[in-house]
């Protein structure tokens, strides 16, 4: 079969069919007798105290921003890795030749990505990328 | 007649023109949607069959590792009715839903764990022209589509009410956020050996020379994928959000019954996705070095998956468990500087044509 | 801005019914994302009132009670207290009943260590160590039913010597079980003590300094990973332990790492301890002769070196066939005061770790 996206939202549907077909069938045939202690929250035996849905600092953000910077970065990556095969061997248009072709978008490319490197010992260094449990580190990087 | 029906089991592509050639009358819509439907129902039965071997295959697998025997009763060989009895199990379960929960994202979330699941499987080529759809972004629509795991799992984790289940959540967030990184940064590196995203045109690149002999370059960009994968399905030693001495049962602490399966199949599915992308891209897919005009070509390819899932099974009965900021900085510190190492040394071979000049000499042979 | 960005603790019970916890500890944890700020450990729920009831039986009637306590080492438990009867009564033990008292201490001590060894494994997330020291336990255990008919609560020691005299075999098997267990312990360097992800996890986690290991009173491997060299059958030898050649492994630093290598290193000193008891086995008397009613008039602490620590039995007697007073100093009590001074600013996955670490028994504990 080629190249054809409408089987994509085909499969779509039928993912959600199977999950649904498997939990209805489920409902014909599972008991159903709920009480009090059933429903309760697990909290390993005793009730739970206070609310669960609470703000809390999950020292995430930095790797966020780092994550983010590179996933943009790797949609970058993913044109130039289509394209260079194509280009390393019959090169660009008129102007550069296929020898020298590849060699040219490499280059290119490596200075992209040194960038990006430089970014990320920069990041490195600042301890974006340290999973810090020290609560004043963490007020002074973020300010709350 | 009998010699066609042979050629159909290792060379599918003909069996779709016969059936093309022999159902031209029908609309197209029409073909579009009963080969997609053949492909459902095709791949359905195979993720459940191989849902149900790789239980059974993990009880018996961590069975032996552990100077036991595992699961012996249940059928009368080695107890390989076992994943039965447990799906009949789990159908019968009650299903509690705890009162705490936001109900509607609590029913949601099996459901939406398992569409990105099975949706991976429109490019996966399990045979000679056995594939749904060779989409030309296909490695692209993969690791895009599996990453919509964690909406789910964030779902559930979020709408349970329970904290264990939350704080599951936010780690399985960050953990597979992060190792994507690496993961699609390994897989370009591919890429660029082989200039294309279709799964199909790795296969062929890869008739006589799998990626992964391309030593060392792409076989440490099959490592970073394979680690990143087991990483991305939350496998030991990986599996922090299901930390059991840690966080219970994580993300699904509160499910059970049927929900609790769909949990169970959406991870073990994801499983088979891994191990057949790292088939596909690093592996020669159904190629066999020219074996796999004797052998059908589903078997070879299904082999391989095989050897792969009973790898991440051999690590989940041998490593203890990292911790989340050893998690990240083994993503961040290692795998990720690596992969950029692996990618620019790639970049340089392939514009050098090292990659054409290699696969077609051997080809030549 | 800060107003809406603030973030919260929580808290969060870890247990009774948790897979870490060893049976029923409750840990109430106020926790900051990931990050266990407080951690107080509740305990409890396992409790059953021995030592009142202990009041209440006489003095033959109490050994069986004793091995339910520390119910790993079962026979480390009912040791301190014959020790403590014969002292009061001044009886003399025949030179073969404190050879196999040894024998069983040390073997239990092995026993219990090798099972502590595979829960911690699984405390890190590691299920296979788990099985393989129950694996190894179960070769023990089968020593233990020979002697004593019983796989847990062995009620093996009287008071002026044991129970039965060992088997004629005994020896034999035993030789056999410390070969399997010399050739384990390297199966067991290659799944835990040299994994990277295991010394990570490890490290430089759950620290004690020397001093504040002292100041808890801690004992056994909680206090010689911090680096005191203070073991009670070198420093206050029962059993004539002073005839043994062995060594106290220690750790430096005090963290859960220096824990787990004392623990292991203790595994091999205790083989070369039964080792050499084996060769001291001599024909004799393994029961003295002692008084039909049993009735100590006096006062006293009996301490020994159990798998988990110093397990004391202070007993008051006034000369009636009853303790007047029974008190234990029960050596995971003593070391899970530590605890809340432990768990502080750790990470939620190092809760198990410290928590294995510790190595208490719940019904130690809570008695």
């Amino acid at each position: 079969m080629e190249n054809n996206y409408n089987i994509v939202f085909l499969f779509m549907l039928a993912g959600a069919a199977m999950g649904l077909v498997g939990m209805g069938l489920a409902t014909l045939i599972r008991p159903h007798r709920p009480n009090e202690l059933k429903l309760d929250t697990y909290e390993c035996g005793p009730k739970t105290v206070g609310k669960t849905w609470i703000q809390y600092n999950f020292r995430f953000y930095t790797y966020v921003l780092v994550f983010l910077l590179f996933d943009i970065e790797a949609v970058y990556l993913i044109p130039w890795a289509q394209a260079f095969k194509h280009i390393a061997r019959h090169g660009i248009g008129d102007f550069i030749f296929p020898e020298m072709a590849g060699l040219f978008i490499f280059t290119e490319m490596l200075v992209f990505l040194l960038i990006l490197i430089i970014g990320l010992i920069y990041a490195w260094k600042k301890g974006a990328l340290e999973w810090t449990k020290d609560h004043r580190k963490i007020k002074r990087m973020t300010g709350f | 007649m009998l010699l066609k029906l042979i050629g159909y089991i290792y060379n599918q592509n003909t069996l779709w023109e016969d059936l093309g050639r022999i159902l031209h009358f029908l609309p197209g819509w029409l073909k579009v949607f009963l080969a997609g439907g053949f492909a459902i129902v095709f791949i359905a039965a195979f993720l459940v069959i191989m849902v149900m071997f790789q239980t059974w295959l993990e009880r018996k697998e961590a069975g032996h590792i552990q100077s036991r025997h595992g699961p012996m009763r249940v059928g009368l060989w080695h107890g390989w009715a076992q994943p039965i009895a447990d799906t009949i199990k789990l159908l019968l379960k009650e299903d509690i839903t705890p009162k705490a929960c936001d109900l509607w994202v609590f029913r949601l979330a099996p459901i939406v764990v398992f569409i990105p699941a099975f949706m991976a499987y429109v490019c996966v080529p399990f045979g000679n022209g056995l594939i749904a759809s060779d989409l030309n972004l296909g490695v692209i629509y993969i690791l895009a589509i599996t990453s919509l795991v964690v909406t789910a799992i964030i779902m559930a984790g979020w709408s349970s009410g329970n904290k264990f289940a939350v704080m599951s959540a936010f780690r399985s967030a960050a953990q597979i956020v992060s190792y994507e990184i690496p993961m699609i940064i390994a897989i370009l590196s591919a890429v660029l050996a082989v200039g294309s995203f279709k799964m199909g045109d790795f296969v062929a690149a890869q008739q006589n020379f799998w990626l992964i002999l391309f030593f060392p370059v792409q076989t440490i960009a099959f490592l970073i994928y394979f680690i990143s994968a087991v990483a991305e399905t939350n496998r030991a030693p990986f599996d922090l959000p299901e930390a059991e001495s840690e966080l219970v049962a994580g993300y699904f602490t509160e499910y059970s019954g049927m929900k609790f399966a769909l949990f169970f199949l959406a991870e073990y599915t994801n499983m088979v996705t891994v191990s057949a992308v790292a088939t596909t891209i690093f592996l020669g897919g159904w190629t066999l070095f020219g074996l796999e005009n004797i052998i059908p070509p589903f078997f070879i390819f299904l082999g391989k998956v095989l050897f792969l899932l009973f790898v991440i099974i051999w690590f989940r009965w041998t490593f203890p468990r990292l911790r989340i900021d050893q998690l990240m900085n083994f993503c961040w510190k290692v795998l990720l500087p690596l992969s950029l190492i692996i990618l620019v040394l790639s970049g340089l071979l392939a514009s050098v044509n090292v990659y054409d000049r290699v696969f077609d000499l051997i080809n030549n042979i | 801005m800060s107003e809406i960005l603030k973030t919260e603790e929580f808290l969060m019970n870890m247990g009774p019914q948790h897979p870490a916890t060893h049976g029923v500890l409750r840990l109430v944890l106020t926790m900051n994302g990931e990050v266990v700020v407080r951690a107080i450990p509740h305990v409890g729920y396992l409790h059953r009132s021995t030592e009142k009831i202990l009041e209440n039986r006489e003095y033959i009637q109490i050994i069986p009670y004793l091995d339910r306590m520390d119910y790993l080492a079962a026979m480390c438990n009912e040791l301190p207290y014959v020790l403590a009867i014969e002292k009061l009564m001044e009886i003399d033990v025949p030179e073969r009943a404190q050879t196999i008292r040894i024998i069983v201490f040390e073997l239990n001590r092995i026993v219990s260590h090798v099972m502590w060894w595979g829960n911690f494994g699984l405390e890190l997330g590691a299920f296979t160590p788990m099985l393989y020291g129950f694996r190894e336990r179960e070769e023990g255990l089968n020593l233990f039913e020979y002697i004593s008919g019983q796989r847990m609560t062995y009620n093996y020691m009287r008071i002026g010597g044991v129970a039965r005299d060992l088997p004629d075999d005994f020896s034999e098997r035993t030789k056999n079980y410390l070969k399997i267990i010399k050739e384990k312990l390297k199966d067991y360097d290659g799944l835990l003590t040299e994994n990277i992800i295991f010394q990570q996890r490890t490290k430089n986690i759950g620290i004690i300094p020397r001093e504040t290991a002292i100041n808890y009173a801690l004992s056994g491997p909680m206090l010689r990973g911090s680096g005191v060299k203070w073991d009670i059958r070198k420093g206050e030898p029962y059993c004539s332990y002073e005839n043994y050649d062995f060594e106290i492994p220690t750790g430096e630093t005090g963290d859960v790492f220096d824990r787990y290598m004392v623990r292991y290193n203790e595994i091999i000193q205790s083989t070369r301890i039964v080792e050499q008891a084996l060769e001291k086995l001599k024909p004799g008397e393994f029961q003295a002769k002692v008084p039909k009613k049993i009735t100590p008039k006096g006062e006293i602490y009996f301490r020994v070196e159990t798998p988990r620590g110093e397990m004391g039995i202070y007993l008051v007697s006034n000369g009636t066939s009853k303790p007047y007073r029974f008190k234990v100093r029960a050596a995971s009590f003593c070391n899970l005061s530590i605890a809340e001074e432990v768990m502080k600013e750790c990470y939620m996955a190092d809760l198990p770790a410290i928590i294995g670490s510790i190595d208490f028994i719940l019904g130690d504990v809570d008695r």
